[in-house]
């Protein structure tokens, strides 16, 4: 009884053997990256084991050929499958010769695809209900609608007749009419003014450009229908008559949604972007030059 | 007795396993377009698809892949399509490379401007567009669904639509205002909006503060396999034809 035993347990014992040997050799010989022989079926080349890619394939064959890649032939297929081939042996050789080192467009690329890359997660998450609340209850005051406003700007030219100081009693004289109530159309052609814009309603970064950053602050002072005072500019003396200030508003959380998820991302973006730098920072040793000492990232 | 049992349960899950992996390997070097055209490959694609989607892709389009106007996130199960026109290899590209996902190789070709901002595109410089001139757009683009009551505004609106050095809105969005697949421009003349709901105040935020979605690249954080099922998916779905788990979910409810 006790040898029948024994022998039983030898041959399941080797079969035992037999089927891990089997199993350890099999995933062994074709795991990923060791299958020095046969091109994974994702791929359509491998080019000193670098894969590539079958979808990546039809994509340039589809781009190249401008057909589906049912529709393509046979040589235009194998024409496409040659450059990619070409293309990942020049690569391969341009990554000997470190072109990453010497090459500056190279550089640029790679500098620009990392930043993409450690910016890609933020880039495509999309954040909760709450944190996007947080965020737009955090920055009051930031969501609002555009303002817009409607201006008459009108200018006393420096290069018409005159004395400087008859100009300016002219621009003053032009304010008096206008606070009196007369036409701006009547006004200018009564006084000779120039106009060098009518654009109607601007949103206020629009007004400000047209106007310059001082015109503008004033502007935004005078209520509907008001006059600034005469403000002298290089180019003769400006007028503006505010004819509607449309003032922002705070838009609510609904309205500013998708400018709070901008808004948030680029927050978040910031926040990596100088995160990645000081790790790479932290596990780097940069040496400056002593001219240099001063630097500071 | 127990040594034949052992062989015939091994020699049976072999046989299992050799299979898959054949059909893994036709799955993967099969042309994309052709695999809904074979049942073993489409079943294969379905039963990964579905929770590939589930787990990855439905946090933003939806659990049924309606999307979300709100977000500006697309609806996939309309058949309408923003990038390409549905094929399966077309949606496994953008699953493989995203849009605007930082990967050089994904959809990065254009976004909607931002007109109401002293510098609307980040691509090239462009003339921003005053309050009249954002509305007399919008009014135009109203048009090609209603009849607009403002004839003048319309044909401001065309006229901005159409300037190259103004607007210029078809350049992308094309003469017609039918959009171009080829670069994700939508079609402006359909009822199917990406963002908002298509009323006047979305699309004039929409001119004035512009669009530009992301969709993730998934190429180095799932396999091959997977990637293509979750295109299969989605195609499936969009072109009418539910998934087995699907209709079995649909009569359950």
């Amino acid at each position: 009884m006790s040898e029948v035993n024994t022998k039983r347990s030898m041959i399941l014992c080797a079969i035992g053997a037999v089927v891990g040997l089997a199993i350890a050799g099999v995933g062994l010989f074709s795991a990923r990256g060791t299958a020095t022989r046969n091109v994974p079926p994702e791929d359509i080349a491998l080019v000193n084991q670098r894969p590539v890619l079958r979808s990546d394939f039809v994509a340039q064959l589809e781009n190249e050929t401008g057909e589906t890649f049912e529709q393509a032939t046979r040589a235009e297929k194998l024409k496409v499958l040659d450059e990619m081939i070409r293309e990942e042996l020049l690569v391969q050789r341009g990554l000997e010769l470190d072109f990453a080192e010497t090459d500056q467009p190279t550089r640029n690329a790679l500098a620009m695809a990392m930043d993409q890359q450690a910016l890609a997660e933020v880039t495509t998450s999309q954040p909760t209900e709450r944190q996007l609340r947080d965020f737009y209850e955090r920055n009051p005051g930031k969501y609002a609608s555009d303002g817009i406003l409607t201006v008459r700007h009108l200018v006393v030219p420096a290069s018409g007749d005159g004395t400087p100081e008859q100009r300016a009693q002219k621009a003053r004289d032009v304010v008096a009419a206008l606070r009196a109530g007369a036409a701006v159309d009547e006004v200018i052609a009564r006084f000779g003014l120039t106009e060098p814009r009518n654009d109607g309603d601007e949103f206020y970064f629009a007004a400000k450009i047209h106007l310059g950053d001082a015109l503008f602050a004033r502007a935004l002072k005078l209520k509907d229908g008001e006059v600034t005072e005469p403000m002298p500019e290089p180019d003769g003396m400006h007028v503006v008559k505010v004819i509607r200030d449309k003032v922002p508003v705070p838009l609510s959380f609904e309205r500013a949604r998708l400018q709070v998820l901008t808004d948030l991302k680029n927050a978040q973006q910031e926040r990596l972007r100088a995160a990645t730098l000081k790790f790479l920072r932290g596990r780097s040793k940069i040496l400056v030059a002593g001219d240099y000492s001063d630097y500071k990232p | 007795m127990l040594l034949l049992a052992i062989l015939i349960v091994a020699a049976i899950a072999g046989v299992l396993v050799a299979h898959t992996r054949a059909v893994r390997a036709r799955f993967l070097m099969a042309s994309a377009d052709s695999i809904p055209g074979d049942p073993e490959l489409l079943r294969f694609a379905l039963s990964r698809g579905e929770s590939a989607y589930a787990e990855h892709c439905a946090t933003c389009h939806g659990a049924h892949l309606q999307g979300d106007p709100k977000w500006g996130i697309p609806n996939l199960a309309d058949n309408d399509w923003l990038y390409g026109t549905g094929r399966i290899t077309e949606i496994e590209h953008v699953v493989l490379y995203g849009i605007r996902s930082g990967n050089s190789k994904g959809w990065d070709l254009a976004h909607m401007p931002a007109f109401a901002s002293p510098h609307p595109y980040s691509l090239y410089a462009m003339a921003p567009l005053g309050p009249d001139a954002i509305a007399d757009v919008t009014t135009y683009i109203l048009s090609f669904q209603h009849p607009q009551s403002d004839a003048a505004a319309v044909e401001r609106g065309s006229r901005i639509f159409r300037d190259p050095g103004r607007g210029n809105c078809v350049d992308c969005h094309g003469p017609d205002g039918k959009g171009d697949s080829a670069i994700g421009a939508p079609d402006l003349t359909d009822t199917i909006w990406l963002s908002g709901d298509g009323s006047r105040q979305s699309i004039e935020d929409l001119v004035a503060h512009g669009l530009a979605g992301h969709c993730p690249a998934w190429v180095t954080r799932l396999s091959p396999e997977t990637i293509r099922a979750i295109a299969v998916y989605v195609h499936t779905i969009s072109a009418g034809t539910p998934s087995r788990a699907l209709a079995g979910r649909a009569k359950i409810e």
